[in-house]
């Protein structure tokens, strides 16, 4: 009984010596970069400004109602789009969002890839 | 501390760190940024400078992430989870296989443990190192802290006692309580 405990206690001081030993772990430096790099992004990442989930949901929802607005401004018959002023505006910024989905899908790719 | 208790705490110093409390974030740095490094480490076969960097980076993305974190497994399963992803993609990008483990038996390694000296060839084998990492974080705080300040450390039982802040006698107490339960954890360890 007494033997296998003394083997047990060599066997773990061997295993946790080899395993987690100070070669690996990282050295002191390494430790003070490293801690340093993560609280400056803790403090960056608090100040940039947060976009609630409901901004989010409001804004897309009111680009829907714009382009069926813009939709029912349509002349049917002739396949045209009235030119008043408001449907010019409006158009503008539906068309704008539109071409801005692939550009914003990029850039979320792109910066996802990297983190 | 059982598992739950493990991923309740780890759920709620998640939410602190997320909340841009600094005292927080040096809590999971302390607690988990060493044993971080040994996992990716031996994953990698002990190349130290690839280790630094991809442990930097499962840092980073783990702290920028860490509002995702559900406590549905321990903090240290998950950031293994994201360290594993980057050793892959590093490996992948330079054309390296990704090797598969052959599998060493837990029950036949837990009762090896007791049964005369360990070969050699054991302990040179990656994933029995990277076992006794993750059988290390499972444990209680204290079994872990007394395990590794002794064995790791090197440390005598005295200078153990005194980081404890017990007497020598419970000390000798604890270190045989967490010697038997890393054995127990690692004949019940599972891979995942």
């Amino acid at each position: 009984m007494n033997d296998s405990l003394d083997h047990l206690e060599d066997n773990l001081a061997r295993l946790i010596q080899v395993s987690y030993g100070a070669e690996s772990r990282p050295n002191l430096g390494a430790h003070e970069r490293t801690f340093k790099y993560l609280a400056d992004n803790l403090h960056s990442r608090q100040s940039a400004a947060v976009f609630p989930e409901q901004i989010v949901v409001a804004l897309v929802g009111m680009l829907i109602l714009l382009a069926a607005w813009l939709v029912s401004q349509v002349d049917w018959t002739g396949m045209r789009l009235s030119t008043t002023l408001p449907c010019l505006v409006v158009a503008c910024v539906v068309l704008l969002n539109l071409l801005f989905i692939p550009i914003a899908s990029i850039v979320i790719l792109i910066r996802r890839r990297y983190v | 501390m059982n598992i739950r208790d493990i991923q309740r705490d780890d759920l709620s110093l998640a939410r602190r760190t997320v909340t841009g409390d600094e005292a927080a974030l040096a809590e999971f740095y302390k607690r988990y940024a060493d044993p971080l490094f040994a996992f990716i480490y031996h994953s990698l076969g002990g190349v130290r400078s690839d280790a630094e960097e991809i442990w930097q980076e499962t840092l980073l993305t783990a702290l920028r992430s860490l509002e995702k974190y559900s406590g549905n497994s321990s903090l240290f399963t998950w950031l293994c989870g994201i360290a594993r992803k980057k050793i892959a993609d590093r490996l992948r990008s330079r054309g390296q296989p990704i090797t598969m483990f052959s599998e060493v038996s837990n029950k036949q390694l837990a009762s090896l443990l007791a049964h005369g000296p360990l070969p050699e060839e054991i302990l040179t084998r990656r994933e029995v190192r990277l076992r006794v990492v993750e059988v290390l974080m499972e444990l209680p705080e204290e079994y872990r802290l007394a395990l590794t300040e002794r064995y790791a450390e090197e440390r005598s039982v005295e200078e153990v006692a005194q980081l404890l802040g017990k007497s020598y006698k419970a000390t000798e107490s604890i270190l045989s309580r967490a010697r038997a339960a890393f054995r127990d954890q690692l004949s019940q360890y599972d891979k995942e």
